[in-house]
């Protein structure tokens, strides 16, 4: 992957970031944030990445690291958040371009992530969506591998049940 | 019960509705490198400081201690947080890479970039306005699709078209336009608008409001039905919210004024003259598509003419 063999790290750097971003920001709005803080705390993610870059590169995982990241900067920002006023929400701008369908699906899924608790969320992003190995997971949420295998069964039957998930094609009741 | 598959597929066709934008790399250089910086004072400071206090107390050695103050530790860099060796299951394979968006781009940053992953660039260029010359505006492949290494991506540069007026916005104006993006962030606030705004997207949809109705968001709507493929109603106040910065400026424009560096008429209450200042949208779907909002201000100052057009300029 030319991320692992460049060898200059501003380089390094910005193929990691342009490769990634994508998925940062949307695992950012899949764990609950608005469009401005997905971007928000990417950034910041991100910079605190650049600022240890070395410690990065030493790490035998670079997106466990790095989700791991995110998710204490994401903490970090919903502690300063809770005593102010959540902005508006701008979601779905982008919806009309995509029709009805793309709104009521990221609606639906928004709103059955929303009902997990935190953990559970998270877990389920880094594995469903981001792809992280189980054992990425716990690296990333810092917790044991046989933890992240009980969040995800309790998760995954929740969201089985979850009653906005239940019209979408492909996750109706079998 | 669902299983994990059926998981995966519901959240990775969710996430794809999500609209990303280009990674702001010099945005994150400018602040890694500025911590760095902040870092490397502290610690200068600290030192200073031992070396102070080593010659107030006479010898005595005394060592930093406690909170470096304004740059924390990293979260995840008090412990290393990783040791585990397996492979990324959701990082592209070395053979087909994920076309990053590069619009926004300087020409020789989406060129670098593109190579890095192995790539190979193609470069055309397209006449554009002041805030889009020398960076990318467009590309084929789009972001987000996935090409085999080695093969091409165009890039459209803009360059400029010789006709705008690219002298900054000056502060009345600005102080407008930002007054303007205010109100869209939060309609129910007052603008400093005319007795009557003028909407409009290109020259097929357009609409008055009337004072008594700018202050409600449900007006500030067009109903696109009909326009190409889309349907609905585009919210304007909702693109406006998202907008970074006024850029562009375009002055002296009258009705019987109608430039080339304009893509659609001035509104016709636009009497006496005036200017307008093109507002450089943050939000956009595909590089192929973007929005811009242009802001007409006649010579009172007043918002007369609100348009919004899509497509490469």
């Amino acid at each position: 992957v030319p991320a692992d063999g460049a060898s200059d790290p501003d380089e390094e750097f910005s193929l990691f970031v342009a490769e990634r971003w994508p998925t940062l920001i949307r695992a950012a709005r899949l764990i609950g944030c608005s469009a401005a803080e997905a971007e928000d705390l990417v950034q910041s993610t991100l910079v605190k990445c650049y600022v240890s870059w070395s410690r990065v590169r030493r790490a035998d995982d670079r997106d466990a690291y790095v989700y791991r990241v995110l998710l204490n900067t994401h903490r970090s920002l919903m502690r300063r958040m809770s005593s102010r006023e959540t902005p508006a929400e701008l979601t779905h701008i982008a919806g009309e371009d995509s029709g009805v369908d793309a709104a009521e699906l990221t609606t639906a899924v928004e709103q059955a992530l929303a009902r997990l608790t935190p953990q559970a969320r998270h877990v389920v992003v880094l594995r469903y969506y981001v792809d992280l190995s189980e054992r990425q997971a716990a690296e990333a949420l810092g917790v044991p591998a046989g933890t992240v295998k009980s969040r995800l069964a309790r998760a995954l039957a929740q969201l089985s049940e979850d009653p906005s998930l239940a019209g979408l094609p492909g996750w109706s009741p079998r | 019960m669902k299983t994990e598959d059926d998981a995966r597929v519901l959240l990775r066709d969710a996430a794809s509705h999500y609209p990303t934008q280009p990674p702001p790399m010099r945005r994150l250089f400018d602040l890694g490198r500025r911590v760095k910086r902040r870092r490397r004072s502290w610690l200068a400071g600290a030192a200073a400081a031992v070396v102070v206090l080593v010659a107030t107390v006479g010898g005595l050695l005394l060592q930093p201690s406690g909170d470096p103050g304004t740059v924390g530790p990293i979260d995840a860099t008090e412990s290393d947080p990783s040791t585990t060796a397996a492979p990324t299951d959701g990082t592209p394979s070395p053979q087909v890479v994920e076309i990053p968006s590069m619009y926004g781009y300087e020409q020789h940053e989406a060129t670098s970039l593109l190579e890095m992953l192995g790539l190979t660039v193609v470069v055309s260029n397209q006449r554009a306005g002041c805030d889009q010359a020398d960076v990318v505006i467009d590309q084929d492949p789009p972001a987000g699709d996935e090409a085999p290494m080695g093969s091409a991506v165009v890039i459209r540069v803009g360059i400029p078209a010789g006709i705008y007026d690219c002298a900054p916005v000056p502060p009345e104006d600005r102080r407008i336009a930002e007054a303007f993006a205010a109100f869209a962030a939060d309609p129910s606030l007052s603008g400093p608008f005319a007795p009557s705004v003028a909407l409009g997207l290109g020259n097929e949809f357009r609409k008055a409001i009337a004072r008594s109705d700018v202050t409600d968001p449900s007006q500030w709507r067009l109903d696109l039905t009909g326009y190409a493929e889309r349907s609905g109603a585009l919210a304007v106040l909702d693109l406006v919210a998202t907008h970074t910065a006024t850029s562009e400026l375009t002055t002296d424009v009258s009705p019987s004024f109608c430039p080339s560096t304009l893509r659609d008429e001035p509104p016709s209450d636009l009497t006496g003259g005036g200017h307008a200042i093109r507002m450089k949208t943050r939000h956009y779907t595909s590089c192929a598509e973007l929005w811009t909002v242009d802001l007409y201000i006649n010579d009172a100052n007043e918002i007369v003419g609100v348009n919004v057009s899509l497509g490469a300029p």
